[in-house]
């Protein structure tokens, strides 16, 4: 089944790492190590599908989501008749219908829910997450579990991210290379308003719909949580926003800017998770066969403007909260 | 409500223009490979129109499932159909076929009648073969070139010319501070910051504070800040104005006091354009709707020196009346402009006797991006020895040699009909003349053949991604393609392009 891998395994390349002996051995390492997949969302779907045609049989994959409709013009494991499903389940079981040599764990819930001798039992993690908090959470974990006296407590750590037509790779060494928290202030956050502007001087229509959702919803209903799943919750922010705005002259309050403010929507496409993904395989795939070099240690990516990409080294950082001093 | 939904999440990139655009593309692919097959996943899922695999029938064998698009399930049946099924499968929007052809070898090397290429908007190749090439290339229809030989992939567009209006390009805000209009000029001298208390004062935004900070400076010397020196006194200037030191709109003035100069005047690229404009509409068959509105903002440029302005302004600190006041009298500008724009274009219109309305909304597009349109023309000449080596003698890059190996090889793979194995290596090596002096073209063939015909998944889905992603390009026409080669290095996870 995965035999495309074998030549690229069994022979000797001009490039590969000195310590790279082909031979039958590194295939099965390959398809013998055990890999954990973060999330089976955009980029999960993608991560499994290449790890599956990569010489991988081993694979667990976490996410405490469920399948929504905007998820399938990119989610290709799902169908419109998944909806509402577990997306680790989901995409576990669509993997190992097409490929019944390869075992895929699913768990339906949050990284937060696992032991750290969970945690040890991986060669290589792969990250496909969509948030900020998960990976620093992961990135810590990973760093922790670290054990100086053996090798095999350290896991690497590929972590992949897009937006919109620009995405990164980053490549871990817990405790050798920088950390996902080293690097934490190159990542913008989402954009917040000051409660001065929102309040008192809106002038986009942003400032109006801000202010609907984390002020009034508030105070007119302290005991629910606001909810963009829930039409009618999506139906109120939009009306009071509209007449916000209104009182203020300010146009550009439709639903689609309430949904994409409220929740912080981040445009995805396939390609771009597709490119993404398969970078952080080829990586993975390279880190456990030693049979080419790897990354050092972060790439960008950017398809916007022509395709450009840029990779370097990130220096760790000795007063990083997290790897400092470890 | 259902497909805006579906669609979300890209249509906050290209929008409904753009997706309209995609869903009535058709794509042809020739010879599918598992990356051509990722490049369909890739437009199958956002919603392109149709898209139709042409190759040989054959029967699915079990050594056949390294594709992802084929399941155990399809062992036996035929291949192009399985896999039409399999990809139909990703989106009930779209309708895949296949077309069979006896010898698909044969069938490269064959004149097609004019009709069958016209049903594609988009053709997709795995080499590049010079009839198909040339037919295409005549009949104006794009073609992605793209595969992988080991850790490397290389991608080709061919398309004559590409005119993109909607580029997505970011840059600084044409914001007129140094060339003020009257109305503008007129309402910042309406507004005395002396006279303000400090609530009002702080509430003045920051374009203002640098209208009247650019007309002071301008009462005391001769030209606008230019050296450093110049530039500190200034943006002193800016801060001792400050009633309080919380003041975060005169903050703001300072912050952004180097954007005053830099966006004046129009881009060198643009003024690229308007020179060659006369030209373009003179040769018939470059005779588009985007050079006939090019022609109009030469017009408007030789009239008023600028470009038109869009009316976009940024966020800053200010009360809402404030911000509202001075929106209007941007967005009243940018009106006019529209409307000086319009009139030139519509003389335009009538001296070429163009008989297609220009809808208010293409021109509405057009001058928000006349700041950064984008063309280009290309050779659409297939990678020779001499194409090859120019591009490859500028910049000492180690891509060159990859890009350099992969046409020694496609070369082989044209005139064989097969790929190249380790035998081939020296023999390889040999060919390459005078295109590289570097004896690491060695190892680089030898990465390549050391693949024995076997493609590296991952690899094939790089390039997949970015091939969808450039024909999506193409299709919509909005971003800026890869103009016109790139490589993919997946050994040292690098991209790099020529213009060949």
């Amino acid at each position: 089944m995965d035999k495309s891998i074998v030549p690229y395994l069994t022979s000797k390349s001009p490039f590969a790492e000195d310590e790279f002996v082909p031979g039958q051995d590194v295939v099965d390492a390959i398809h013998n190590a055990r890999i954990l997949v973060l999330g089976a969302g955009g980029l999960g779907c993608e991560i499994l599908k290449d790890l599956a045609c990569s010489g991988f049989t081993d694979i667990h994959v976490i996410d405490m989501d469920t399948i929504d409709l905007s998820n399938l013009n990119r989610q290709f494991l799902f169908r419109r008749a998944d909806i509402g499903k577990s997306k680790a389940e989901t995409a576990a079981k669509f993997i190992m219908k097409r490929f019944p040599n390869v075992k895929i764990t699913p768990y339906f819930g949050r990284l937060q829910d696992k032991e750290d001798d969970y945690y040890r039992q991986f060669s290589l993690v792969i990250s496909g997450l969509d948030s900020i908090e998960a990976r620093r959470w992961i990135n810590n974990k990973l760093v922790q579990l670290v054990d100086p006296n053996e090798f095999d407590s350290l896991k690497p750590l590929i972590d992949g991210g897009t937006e919109g037509f620009r995405g990164q790779v980053k490549v871990i060494f817990p405790t050798f290379s920088a950390c996902y928290e080293c690097s934490l202030d190159t990542i913008s956050g989402s954009t917040t308003y000051p409660m001065c502007t929102i309040a008192n001087n809106p002038r986009l229509p942003e400032h109006c719909i801000e202010y609907v959702s984390s002020v009034l919803w508030k105070a007119e209903f302290p005991n629910e949580k606001l909810d963009m799943d829930i039409p009618q919750h999506v139906d109120w922010i939009l009306k009071y926003s509209l007449e916000r705005a209104q009182m203020f002259n300010i146009d550009g309050v439709d639903r689609k800017l309430v949904l994409g403010v409220v929740k912080n929507i981040i445009p995805a496409i396939a390609s771009t998770n597709a490119i993404i993904a398969a970078s952080c395989c080829n990586e993975a795939f390279k880190i456990l066969s030693s049979s080419a070099p790897v990354l050092d240690n972060f790439m960008m990516y950017s398809g916007a403007d022509s395709v450009f990409t840029y990779s370097f080294a990130y220096e760790r950082k000795e007063s990083c909260p997290v790897c400092g001093g470890r | 409500m259902d497909r805006e939904e579906k669609y979300d999440r890209q249509l906050r990139l290209w929008e409904n223009q753009g997706q309209q655009l995609l869903e009535s593309a058709r794509v042809l692919v020739v010879q599918p490979t598992v990356t051509s097959l990722e490049l369909v996943k890739n437009l199958v899922l956002p919603g392109v129109g149709s898209f139709t695999l042409l190759d040989e029938p054959q029967t699915v064998q079990s050594e056949d499932l390294v594709s992802f698009y084929l399941s155990p399930d399809d062992v036996g049946s035929e291949r192009m159909s399985s896999l039409v099924k399999n990809l139909n499968e990703l989106n009930e929007d779209v309708a895949g076929d296949f077309h069979h052809v006896e010898d698909v070898n044969v069938w490269l090397q064959t004149v097609q009648p004019t009709d069958f290429w016209n049903q594609y908007d988009l053709v997709v190749l795995n080499w590049e073969y010079p009839l198909v090439l040339e037919q295409l290339s005549k009949l104006k229809i794009p073609v992605i070139v793209t595969n992988t030989l080991g850790f490397y992939g290389i991608l080709r567009i061919f398309k004559p010319s590409v005119e993109v209006v909607e580029t997505h390009t970011q840059g600084v805000a044409d914001l007129r501070i140094v060339n003020p209009w009257d109305e503008l000029l007129q309402y910042s001298d309406s507004i005395d910051l002396e006279s303000l208390d400090v609530e009002e004062h702080a509430q003045i935004p920051y374009l203002i504070i640098q209208l009247k900070a650019v007309q002071a400076w301008r009462k005391a010397h001769t030209q606008l800040p230019k050296t450093s020196q110049e530039k500190k006194g200034f943006k002193k200037m800016i801060m001792d104005w400050k009633k309080d030191y919380q003041e975060l709109n005169f903050d703001e003035a300072v912050e952004n006091s180097h954007m005053i100069m830099s966006s004046t005047g129009v881009p060198h690229s643009i003024q690229e354009l308007l020179q060659q404009v006369d030209t373009r509409l003179e040769e018939e068959n470059s005779r588009s709707l985007f050079w006939i509105l090019v022609k109009a903002l030469k017009a408007f440029v030789t009239r008023t020196g600028v470009l038109p302005l869009t009316g976009a302004l940024p966020d800053m600190t200010s009360s809402t009346g404030n911000y509202l006041a001075l929106k209007k009298i941007y967005q009243g500008k940018a009106d006019a402009d529209r409307a000086l724009f319009t009139q030139k274009l519509d003389k335009i219109l009538e001296t070429m006797h163009w008989n297609h309305a220009v809808d208010p909304q293409t021109v509405q597009t057009f001058l928000k991006n006349s700041r950064h349109l984008y063309f280009s023309q290309s050779s659409c000449q297939p990678l020779n020895y001499v194409n090859t080596k120019i591009a490859t003698e500028h910049e000492d890059s180690k891509s060159n040699l990859v890009l350099i190996g992969i046409f020694l090889v496609q070369q082989y793979i044209l005139a064989h009909n097969a790929l190249p194995t380790l035998d081939h290596l020296d023999d390889l090596f040999s060919q390459r003349k005078s295109l590289t002096a570097s004896h690491e073209l060695y190892d680089v063939l030898r990465e390549i053949l050391r693949a024995q015909g076997q493609q590296l998944n991952n690899i094939c889905s790089v390039m997949g991604g970015i091939a969808g992603q450039e024909a999506i390009k193409l299709v919509t026409n909005q971003y800026i393609p890869v103009d016109n080669t790139l490589i993919f290095d997946g050994l040292r996870s690098v991209t790099e392009r020529w213009k060949v």
